[in-house]
Formats: structure tokens, C-alpha cells, sequence
């Protein structure tokens, strides 16, 4: 793990050298053990796919003293050390059950004949073989409520358009390059376009405004048009 | 309700506050202040904290109705500024009373300027702040004619016209100090001495980030970076070699490398560049950004100390001119 300042009001962390499952694990363990030890001064920690960026106010706190702090957040956390985890982190577990969602998703894109032909196989093998893997939330980004899921089976990689669309709706499952999504607002998109669901991976109103967390496991769905209106996601908590 | 109408909605007018800084591990942008000391000087005028909710233009103001009143007002920005076709103060705060139109036009200097009101712009808060991020809608959208933005009319809330000595108007600067970022490794051995050599233009921008023309700036050869979380104030640097100086609405993540940071005390200076102006990095370090914070702060808490009752009467203000003669 090395520490390095990003400016003076942020701290980037990097927990691995390389992008992976691995990597993934580390970032997020770090997340839930910086937000449970809720450090003075700190406020937002954005975990990506290495590295997990520490925002802190400088007019609270410093570079030299929030590392001392993480490295020991880090060094007491369940599963570094030996020993029994102090009872701060006990009591509130420093990493957060998995969560696996299933959402219903069509499978009626307007590229899914392109990506097939592209592929050089027919529409239902890339409906099976989008829909038969668990991804996994690596990090959200580029949008509210936009993670990105890593798992794509490498005989679904595609490279992006190569013009971008000006607006897809929201709801849209893309994929591009190695990674697959579901868009949550209407915006810009260079991503292909396989279907679409109605679950609202993103709303201000709701208590969680993400449907989706670092670390949480996603499994689509096929579902025919008519049975997807109302479908809402369903949530198994991980042992 | 009191509320401000707005006639003529400049090109790119939004709500702002601090920002919605907490949401950023699921992809929210901070959005807020583009020139927090613009916001803190306007809001100190009309007697609110520094983090209140006001209205920001970029380049050039709109006009605005008082629908019910009245209101208390502060303008902290290079403009001409008009009440019922009348010149007014800026740096200053104003009384508008019911009907009264406030006209703000180009901005003279700088890209931002903000329009302060007595309690606040009361948009409804979203995820705990009112900043608009237009791009995605979070907090709300641009403005447009014909919007109204309810304001508190609260007589309680009232205080005599103060105004800020023209020896503390905030000065601009185009000479920005930046620390190297941790991905500096990524990049060509002269990419750190070519930022700094010389001066870069501002092509383009708004309040998401600037694009930057100068000499290309090269990552090593074979180098992909991995994406990251990034902040306001990072040069970052596409393949085009062309840095992008990433402003308050900037993504939460970003996959380019990031070859430098302007400090944290030089991000009001960033948000008032113009395209076309020169602008101009300077090496600093940890040390020397946390001393340009104490200074600005000890700068912004001189001003704040400075702001004086103003007893001049304004030729818009007919009722106060026969109250002090009656």
C-alpha cells in the first residue's frame, strides 16, 4: 500500500499494481475501514479499480497526519493483523456483507444484431453469454449511480462506436470494450446497446440514491417485454 | 412566496453552494462554488455564512424580478449592474423591493460572477446541497427565462446596506502554483519542465474543466493508465497531449493521466480564467500550498473584518430617499 498526496486536499491510496478481483477486494476492505474509523476531516472516499482517493478539507486536517491515521486504519483491519480487531471495528464490521442483485433486463437493443454479427454469432448466444456470468461493482464513476462491471466474458469484448450517441435513455445495458453497464440517467454513450431494464440504478428520493455499491455482485435476467414494468430488483445478501 | 424571476436567464446561470462532496463514491460530482471566495465575500454582504446558496453566472448575468419582497441583494462580480435601468454598486448589498428588476450583463472580468441574497437561494436541497450539476441534472439545470427561485423574505432576517472597501476586492491572478501529481512517473522526463516553461492559452471551457493549447505533453511509451479517483484542480492529460484543468464538475473517476494539481488556494484563480487568456504554472510543494491557504484565508477573514455600513443613497431607492428626508 503507498500513500501519496493528489494536490493538498486529497490522498491517493493504491492498494495493488494491477486491476482485479484481487485489487478490487483490497480498495474496498480499505473503504469500509476508513468509514468506519469516520477520520476527522475526511469527507468522501472514492474506491476505483487500484486505488482508493481520500478527500479530505485542509483547513481540518493534513497530508502527514491522515496517513498515520490510514496506515493504522489499514493495520487494524480484520484480516491483516492477528490478533482479535478492536471493538470499534467489531461492532461495526469493516467490511460490508456482499450483496448480489438480479435485475430483469430485455434483451431487444438496437446493436444486439450488429454486436452478434459482430461477433459472428446469433442474438441468443450473446444473450447467453451476457447473461449466464456474476459481475462484479468494481467502482462507479463517469455518472450517479454508473458502476462498472468487471466479468464481461472475453467472447463478448467489442471495441466502443466509433462515434459516440448523443443520448441513450436511461435504463440501457451497454457494453464496450471489456465492461458492460447499465446507463442510469439519459446521457452520452459510445457503448453498444444490448436491452434495457426499468430498474432506477440511480434516484435522489430514495434513502440509497445508488442501487449499486462498490463491491456488490450483479446477475441479469432475461425477461420478456411484457413481464419487465414493475419488476423490482432482487437483492440476496452474500454470506 | 418571495421569489426572484427571472426574465432574461444569461447563457449558463446556476444554483451553487459547497457542493455535494459525500457522494462521490457512487459517481456524484461535487459540482458547488466555481470562486468560493466570490460566494463567501456575497454572502458576508447580505449577512449569510459563507456556504448559502447563491446564484453564479458564467460570462454574463441575466435580469431578475423581486416577485414579493423585499429583498436584500449582493452582486460580487466585474459587471455592469443596473436596478430599474439605474447604475448600482456591486460589492455592496442592496435593498429590492417588489417589481424592482436587477440587470446584470457581460462579465468585464473574470468568468464567474454571483448574485448573494438575505437566507439563501431555497431551491430544494438534493443529497444534502442545492449546486446544480447541469450536465446530469443532479440539484437541477441551467437557467432559463421564466424560472422563478423562491428566496426567504424574512424581515427578520434584515440588515442595514453594507459594502466591502475596494482595497479588499478580490484581485485575479494568472499564475497558478501546482504539485505533481502521482502519476508524474507515467509521463515523458519533460513533461513536468514543459508544463512550466511557458505559458498556456485557455481554449475553451466551462465549469466541468478548461481545455489548455501549448507544446504536447507525451506519456512514455506503452503506458495505459489504470482509471482513478481524480480532484478539482488536476492536469489532466488526454492523448492529444493537450492538458484539461478539471473544474467543480468534473467526473468523480478518470481515466487520463493527471500530470499536476493546482493547489487548493489558486482554484478561484482557475475558475476566472477566460478563453483566450494566458495562464501560467509555477512548481510548488506541500509546504508552500499550505502556506498560500493560510494567506488567502487571513486575506478572506481581513475582508470580511472590512465590510462597512454604507449610508449612501442609491438613485433606485425612492422610499429610503424619503424616509431619510421625512
Amino acid at each position: 500500500m503507498t500513500l501519496t498526496p493528489l494536490g493538498d486536499a486529497a490522498l491517493l491510496v493504491t492498494c495493488a499494481a494491477q486491476p482485479g478481483a484481487e485489487a478490487s477486494a483490497a480498495v474496498h476492505a480499505l473503504a469500509a475501514a476508513l468509514t468506519a474509523a469516520a477520520l476527522p476531516g475526511v469527507h468522501a472516499l472514492v474506491p476505483a479499480y487500484t486505488t482508493l482517493l481520500v478527500h479530505f478539507d485542509p483547513r481540518t486536517t493534513d497530508v502527514a497526519r491522515l496517513s498515520a491515521l490510514v496506515n493504522s486504519a489499514n493495520s487494524r483491519r480484520p484480516g491483516h493483523s492477528p490478533g482479535d480487531p478492536p471493538a470499534a471495528l467489531r461492532a461495526k464490521p469493516a467490511a460490508a456483507a456482499a450483496r448480489r442483485w438480479h435485475i430483469a433486463v430485455v434483451y431487444d437493443g438496437e446493436d444486439l444484431a450488429w454486436v452478434a454479427a459482430q461477433l459472428g454469432c446469433a442474438t441468443a448466444d450473446v444473450v447467453a453469454r451476457h447473461s449466464a456470468v456474476e459481475y462484479a461493482v468494481a467502482c462507479l464513476g463517469f455518472a450517479p449511480g454508473f458502476a462498472y462491471l468487471s466479468g464481461l466474458p472475453a467472447n463478448l469484448h467489442l471495441p466502443r462506436r466509433a462515434t459516440p450517441r448523443a443520448r441513450i435513455p436511461a435504463g440501457s445495458l451497454i457494453l464496450g470494450g471489456q465492461q458492460t453497464a447499465v446507463m442510469p440517467l439519459a446521457m452520452p454513450s459510445g457503448w453498444h446497446i444490448l436491452g434495457r431494464t426499468d430498474v432506477r440504478l440511480f434516484a435522489v428520493d430514495r434513502a440509497a440514491p445508488s442501487l449499486l455499491l462498490p463491491g456488490d455482485r450483479v446477475r441479469f435476467v432475461p425477461t420478456d417485454a411484457a413481464d419487465l414494468a414493475g419488476a423490482p430488483p432482487r437483492c440476496e445478501v452474500l454470506p | 412566496m418571495t421569489h426572484l424571476r427571472v426574465e432574461h436567464a444569461g447563457p449558463a446561470t446556476t444554483v451553487q453552494d459547497a457542493g455535494r462532496l459525500a457522494w462521490q463514491h457512487v459517481g456524484v460530482s461535487p459540482a458547488g462554488f466555481a470562486d468560493p471566495l466570490l460566494a463567501s465575500l456575497a454572502n458576508a454582504l447580505v449577512g449569510n455564512p459563507p456556504e448559502v446558496a447563491v446564484l453564479e453566472w458564467a460570462l454574463h448575468g441575466d435580469t431578475l424580478r423581486v416577485v414579493g419582497g423585499p429583498v436584500r441583494v449582493a452582486v460580487a462580480a466585474w459587471a455592469d449592474v443596473r436596478v430599474d435601468g439605474h447604475p448600482a454598486p456591486t460589492f455592496r448589498s442592496l435593498r429590492l423591493h417588489d417589481g424592482q428588476v436587477l440587470t446584470v450583463g457581460p462579465l468585464q472580468q473574470g468568468r464567474h460572477g454571483v448574485l448573494a441574497v438575505a437566507g439563501g437561494i431555497l431551491t430544494p436541497l438534493v443529497l444534502g446541497s442545492r449546486a446544480v450539476h447541469a450536465r446530469t441534472g443532479v440539484g437541477g439545470r441551467v437557467l432559463q427565462s421564466g424560472d422563478c427561485l423562491p428566496v426567504s423574505a424574512d424581515p427578520a432576517r434584515d440588515t442595514p446596506d453594507r459594502r466591502l472597501p475596494p482595497a479588499h476586492l478580490p484581485t485575479p491572478a494568472n499564475t497558478l502554483r501546482v504539485l505533481p501529481a502521482p502519476q508524474l512517473p507515467l509521463f515523458q522526463p519533460n513533461a513536468l519542465p514543459l508544463l512550466l516553461a511557458q505559458p498556456w492559452r485557455v481554449l475553451a471551457g466551462d465549469r466541468m474543466g478548461l481545455r489548455l493549447a501549448g507544446p504536447p505533453l507525451a506519456l512514455l511509451p506503452g503506458v495505459e493508465p489504470v482509471s482513478e479517483g481524480v480532484v478539482t484542480g488536476a492536469l489532466q492529460v488526454p492523448p492529444s497531449g493537450q492538458p484539461i484543468a478539471l473544474g467543480p464538475d468534473r467526473q468523480t473517476m478518470g481515466g487520463y493521466a493527471k500530470l499536476a494539481v493546482v493547489v487548493s488556494a489558486d482554484l478561484r484563480h482557475l475558475a476566472q480564467l477566460r478563453d483566450g487568456d494566458a495562464v501560467r504554472f509555477v512548481a510548488a510543494d506541500l509546504t508552500m500550498a499550505h502556506a498560500a491557504r493560510s494567506q488567502a484565508h487571513a486575506e478572506l477573514e481581513a475582508a470580511l473584518a472590512a465590510i462597512h455600513f454604507a449610508h449612501d443613497v442609491l438613485p433606485f431607492e425612492s422610499g429610503r430617499l424619503l424616509r431619510l428626508l421625512s
